[in-house]
């Protein structure tokens, strides 16, 4: 086993998105209270899962991100990769688009969207 | 495709360009509303919901300048055009946009230089944003 570095990670969302300096998954899964009085120890089962994706890049236009389209639009397929070999793939609403541009730096951007269905590596 | 010098961004607001900007920000949200059932086999899903879209940008006042909006446009009951140039190749990243005004901050410090602030929201017709340059 070895480290990873970042520096090889890869975004598609919609059609690959370039410029982009970090990306984010997280998962999570919901763990109802299933505690009762003959429990010695708090006890839990597994509830439902979901998860959210972002990233954050400098702007280059191009085909993707679109959020003309994505925000207001359907699920889109996205594909996130360590540029190692694992990649994690599903469909998410986007659901934050944000750019910013400052007087001393370039055009930065940021997306927020909320995965849907399976997400799968 | 090529990154953009934030330096080259324009500002436009009811039609005129604003002097002075320092920086802006535009955001596009689309809230999703969840549609998980008992046969969603455990996982959450989700379907689109409302979309909104808001601006900010601030920067140094200019003497003279006749372009700033004003306290009545925070009154006004009409929006007003949007256009957002982020960088310096190529078309705008948001085009057409219709937003009310909906604040203004003007700041005088000691140790800066005269500067304001100015934000909005989009209403009614999405905007057109281009991302092909």
């Amino acid at each position: 086993m070895a480290r990873i570095s970042g520096t090889t990670g890869t975004v598609n969302f919609g059609g690959a998105i370039t410029g982009i300096t970090d990306w984010t998954i997280n998962s999570v899964g919901d763990m109802p209270d299933a505690t009762g009085m003959d429990s010695s120890i708090d006890e839990y089962v597994r509830g439902l899962r979901s998860y959210t994706i972002s990233c954050n890049g400098r702007w280059e236009g191009g085909a993707a991100p679109d959020p003309g389209t994505d925000v207001p639009g359907a699920a889109v397929a996205f594909l996130f990769g360590d540029g190692q070999g694992t990649t994690y793939n599903g469909n998410a609403f986007m659901t934050r688009f944000h750019a910013e541009a400052t007087i001393d730096g370039v055009v930065d951007f940021s997306l927020e969207a909320q995965g849907t269905g399976a997400l799968s590596t | 495709m090529a990154r953009r010098a934030g330096k080259d961004s324009t500002f436009a607001f009811d039609g005129a360009t604003i002097g002075g900007v320092e920086s802006m920000t535009f955001t596009y949200e689309g809230a999703v509303v969840e549609g998980t059932g008992m046969d969603s086999a455990g996982r959450r899903t989700w379907e689109r919901g409302r979309v909104s879209a808001s601006f900010e940008a601030n920067g140094h006042w200019e003497t003279g300048a006749t372009e700033y909006p004003v306290a009545a446009d925070i009154e006004a009951a009409a929006v007003k055009a949007l256009k957002m140039n982020f960088g310096s190749t190529g078309g705008p990243l948001v085009s057409s946009a219709s937003a009310f005004l909906t604040g203004i901050d003007y700041v005088d410090s000691l140790e800066g230089t005269m500067d304001w602030t100015m934000r909005g929201v989009i209403s009614g017709t999405a905007p057109t944003i281009d991302v092909s340059s």
